[in-house]
């Protein structure tokens, strides 16, 4: 808990959200601090993620953060408390929304980033289709069967998001781990992209 | 030549299984600070390196909560492997304070770099699939040459008459910029401290990122 008051009493706040590892709402670090919050008065809500997810842990950050920037909110990101993992995320989230990142570890560091690119942004609406939708790894021969595949598979092969591999004396065309990350990352936020 | 880095704290163990784990590699470069309990970690880095065959470098990072400062030092490094033809195999971002694992971990970001994670008490590798924050694609030539010229003044911030008289533009292609800059959230404008009816342009520290992007 001493982790979050510097940046209580240093960042000019009306709301707290407090992310937490799943499962861990009930330790006395989470309840201790809600129980000063209530006393202080200060508006708060509990974000839980997966921590060793960062991937996955950075998206719920990043909706949460979005959620705020719709709503007119401004955001700001305190990195101090938790798991190195979790402020990793938290950092990711920030570096994909633009928010600033502070940590009070020593003595007070802020750092306003720049709004990157995200999957969302990044990802032509053909290849959004072809990761979702495809089976990988998929044959070569299949891929260049059609020209305007050829073409997606090539421009896919430029954005570090698929590899030749070979199976079983075969060669075939499969997901990169960027790919692999960007296919997870468009499952996840399915209802969200649907919107 | 495959190279591995890492950002090292007071534990070796955060390190050594991706020395363990990747395959042909040749050079590890630490990133770590002065602290004697780091040093002694460094040290034993570089005897099971000694050990493997594998070639050591350190790069010293003055102040461990400096996450700019610590980016910059790291992506700059990534650039020269990148310019001697080294393939960076892998980031290991375990060790370290938390600014510097965030620093490590937005360069991976920034240079498409593959990262890997080592949990604290198993020492199992947790590979990170990242996603590629890319700031070049945020600007187009005109608004980076702007943005040159913002940062290489920084330190006497300008009004948007100034800076179109400074780069020998007009002054409502320079408003155009600022505006679409402003949106983007890269620069802010500013009342002046000394004359309140001024209002200047100003850049954030961050901005250094950006045109890291540039200096490619």
């Amino acid at each position: 808990m001493d982790e979050v008051v510097p940046g209580l009493r240093s960042l000019p706040h009306d709301q707290l959200v407090i992310v937490v590892h799943e499962g861990k709402t009930a330790e006395k670090g989470c309840t201790d601090l809600r129980s000063l919050l209530d006393r202080l008065k200060i508006r708060h809500t509990v974000l839980q993620v997966r921590s060793q997810d960062l991937l996955g842990s950075a998206m719920v950050m990043e909706r949460c953060i979005q959620e705020h920037h719709g709503k007119g909110w401004r955001v700001r990101v305190d990195i101090t408390g938790g798991q190195k993992l979790l402020s990793d995320a938290a950092v990711l989230a920030a570096a994909v929304t633009g928010v600033e990142v502070c940590c009070f570890q020593v003595e007070a560091r802020r750092l306003r980033l720049l709004q990157g690119m995200g999957v969302r942004e990044m990802l032509p609406k053909a290849v959004v289709s072809a990761l979702r939708e495809d089976q990988w790894p998929m044959a070569l021969r299949e891929g260049k069967g059609h020209e305007h595949r050829g073409n997606l598979l090539v421009r896919m092969k430029d954005m570090g998001l698929i590899t030749l591999v070979e199976r079983g004396g075969q060669k075939q065309v499969g997901l990169t781990d960027r790919g692999l990350a960007c296919r997870d990352w468009l499952q996840r936020m399915e209802p969200t992209i649907n919107e | 030549m495959v190279a591995i880095l890492g950002t090292l704290g007071f534990r070796a163990n955060s390190l050594l299984p991706t020395l363990e784990s990747t395959p042909s590699v040749e050079r590890a470069v630490v990133f770590c600070n002065d602290h004697p309990r780091a040093l002694d970690a460094l040290a034993e880095v570089h005897k099971v390196c000694s050990v493997m065959g594998i070639e050591l470098k350190r790069v010293p990072i003055p102040d461990a909560f400096d996450l700019l400062q610590a980016a910059k030092a790291m992506r700059a490094q990534v650039r020269e492997l990148r310019r001697e033809g080294v393939e960076v195999a892998v980031f290991n971002i375990a060790g370290g304070t938390k600014m510097m694992s965030a620093a490590a971990l937005l360069v991976c970001a920034m240079e498409g770099l593959n990262s890997v994670y080592v949990h604290d008490e198993t020492y199992r590798e947790i590979p990170l699939p990242l996603l590629k924050v890319d700031y070049s694609q945020l600007l187009t030539p005109a608004q980076r040459e702007m943005l040159m010229f913002l940062w290489s003044n920084r330190s006497h911030p300008m009004t948007q008459v100034e800076i179109a008289q400074g780069m020998g533009r007009h002054k409502a292609t320079i408003n155009h910029h600022i505006q679409i800059l402003e949106g983007k959230g890269i620069i802010r404008l500013e009342e002046d401290r000394r004359d309140r009816r001024r209002k200047v342009v100003m850049v954030d520290e961050a901005i250094e990122l950006i045109l890291g992007d540039i200096d490619v």
